[in-house]
């Protein structure tokens, strides 16, 4: 039976009572209850400073005792009976919760059924167990919710980028969406290490962290990549070196702004306008699936998986001075930003050994789209089909058991019923296990 | 064309017509983790599949044993059955041990004497004293 948690009422900024006005169970502005008229008598300053829950803490009978005393001080009756009416409502009034400043929902009050004497319908009948009951409520799957977690640009906003920046929880596993995202991170990669290679890496960070997988996809996976003069990977057309580092820039820029809170200006809706031009020419894409990213692939030229990667830093490694080493380890490598772009987009973390060892593109595709080694004997053989022709073997995956032993030569439904008509358990040895003569001292038998 | 009053259709081989292998079903134990099982998971990924296809008048069983070490269970048509425990061995010392068992006869193990084994062991049969004329003394 679900038990209702004693949760306390914080009532943080979020709290949304269904019934209570949210204004209701904020403190009372001080203002309120220090009335410029009173604020002359050292007494009531004193109080004007403390907040109506330290009050509910200290002893009143000082208090009232002053107030008694007040007369002697020379104020009227009328002046002093308003007073004594404020503070009264002061003391008999509810306690204020602190105030916390939180984006975050807390649950929600506490809601009760009716009594059963207090249901009006004849037919209701009240449950004795909890069988076949609905569940209602609970707080397991609170946090759960995006929507309890604030507005975006509280702790939700900053969780989710955070994490943007290590990729999806879960890796993507489809051959043809990783073929895809490994081009875009390709692609954004050779075009970032030749325009922003000098920039600091934060700005590089910038650069990736605000372009998802479906960002312009369409845009950027539209660049053709082909073997250079040395075998490297380099883009073949002029206008997508452009076009692709001007898409990071913008949305770079874009969340700049956002998180300044600064408003879109003329420059922007331009440039929104003239995107949004482009975009006309090639309709984007909206959700990557298997489909439409096995067309995309179909669409281009399959050279570009000859392309090299090449590591200058690996290269130069043996040949060079260790000083100016040091040097271009700094400098970020397109090989090195493909890995971490691949990661950001697809969840896989390419390995530094394996990292080195795929010069091509296509050794990395191959690595990426490599499926993880099964965990038990029996999926591999399953998957293989390693007895897929053998009518003599049979294959079990998990451990044949004396029960299913039975089963198979179809018995155990006959040891049940025998078992049972004689008051025996079918699994264990329920109560007939131990010694006998003990139970018989101990008295329980 | 002579007529034929009855037609042939087997033929005699003399009493060793037909073979019968004795073993009938092997069952090959394994565990996913434990590393005595190493060579275990390589021989049924890799040399069981033949070895079973030679042998379709075998039943072969695999299944997996978590916690124990490997081995094989071969049961014959005399109802015994032999074990051999194949920890920490290679593929193809697990094959042969796989042959030997399929090539067991069930029986248990014991020291051959003589060299012509039968279960009519004498031609004339066993003497009895109730038939026969007897023997005057």
């Amino acid at each position: 039976m679900r038990r209702i948690p004693r949760l306390r009422t914080p009532a943080p900024a979020g709290f949304a009572p269904s019934s209570v006005p949210a204004s209701a169970l904020r403190a009372p502005p001080v203002t309120v209850t220090a009335p410029s008229t009173l604020s002359s008598t050292p007494r009531l300053t004193t109080r004007a400073s403390h907040t109506s829950q330290t009050r509910r803490y200290l002893s009143t009978t000082p208090l009232r005792a002053a107030q008694t005393q007040q007369p002697q001080n020379g104020q009227g009756p009328a002046e002093d009976l308003q007073s004594l009416a404020e503070d009264d409502a002061e003391l008999y009034e509810a306690p204020t919760p602190t105030e916390i400043n939180t984006q975050l929902v807390y649950p929600y009050g506490v809601t009760t059924a009716p009594l059963t004497a207090e249901v009006a319908d004849p037919s209701y009948k009240p449950a004795e167990t909890a069988d076949g009951l609905e569940e209602v409520g609970g707080l397991s799957g609170w946090w759960d919710e995006p929507t309890h977690w604030g507005s975006e640009g509280g702790v939700a906003g900053y969780v989710h980028s955070a994490t943007s920046r290590f990729g999806p929880a879960e890796r993507v596993t489809d051959s043809a969406v990783l073929e895809v995202l490994t081009k875009r991170a390709i692609v954004e990669a050779i075009v970032v290490a030749k325009f922003a290679r000098a920039n600091k890496r934060k700005h590089i960070d910038r650069l990736f962290a605000h372009s998802d997988a479906l960002h312009r996809l369409e845009k950027i996976v539209r660049a053709e990549i082909v073997v250079g003069k040395n075998g490297e990977a380099t883009i073949k057309e002029n206008a997508d070196w452009q076009r692709v580092y001007g898409v990071l820039k913008a949305a770079a820029r874009y969340a700049r702004r956002q998180e300044e809170g600064e408003e879109t200006g003329e420059r922007d809706v331009a440039e929104a306008q003239e995107v949004e031009a482009k975009e006309a020419e090639t309709p984007a894409i909206e959700e990557l699936t298997p489909e439409v990213a096995k067309s995309l692939v179909e669409s281009w030229d399959k050279g570009w998986k000859k392309a090299e990667l090449r590591d200058p830093v690996v290269k130069f490694f043996v040949s060079f001075p260790f000083h100016l080493v040091l040097f271009m380890l700094k400098l970020l490598t397109p090989a090195l930003q493909a890995a971490k772009r691949i990661q950001q987009l697809t969840g896989h973390r390419v390995p530094d050994g394996k990292l080195l060892s795929a010069l091509t593109i296509d050794s990395l595709l191959k690595q990426l789209v490599e499926p993880p080694k099964p965990k038990k004997l029996a999926e591999l053989v399953e998957t293989q089909g390693v007895f897929k022709d053998l009518s003599n073997v049979r294959v079990f995956p998990r451990r044949v058991t004396p029960i299913d032993k039975e089963k198979m030569v179809g018995r155990w439904k006959i040891i049940v019923k025998e078992l049972e008509k004689r008051d025996l358990p079918v699994i264990g040895t329920g109560k007939h296990s131990g010694p006998i003569e003990k139970k018989w001292i101990e008295g329980k038998a | 064309m002579p007529i034929k009053a009855l037609t042939q259709i087997s033929t005699g081989r003399n009493g060793v017509g037909a073979f019968v292998l004795q073993c009938k079903k092997m069952d090959f134990h394994y565990c996913d983790w434990a590393g005595s099982s190493k060579g275990m998971n390589g021989f049924i990924k890799s040399l069981l599949p033949k070895f079973a296809a030679s042998h379709p008048q075998v039943e072969f069983s695999v299944s997996p044993r978590p916690s124990k070490h490997p081995v094989i269970i071969a049961q014959y048509i005399n109802g015994r059955e032999k074990a051999i425990c194949v920890r920490n061995m290679e593929p193809y010392e697990i094959l042969k041990k796989a042959e030997l068992l399929r090539d067991a006869s069930g029986e248990k193990l014991r020291k051959v004497t003589k060299p012509v084994q039968s279960i009519n062991e004498s031609v004339r049969g066993v003497w009895s004293p109730y038939h026969g004329n007897g023997l005057r003394v």
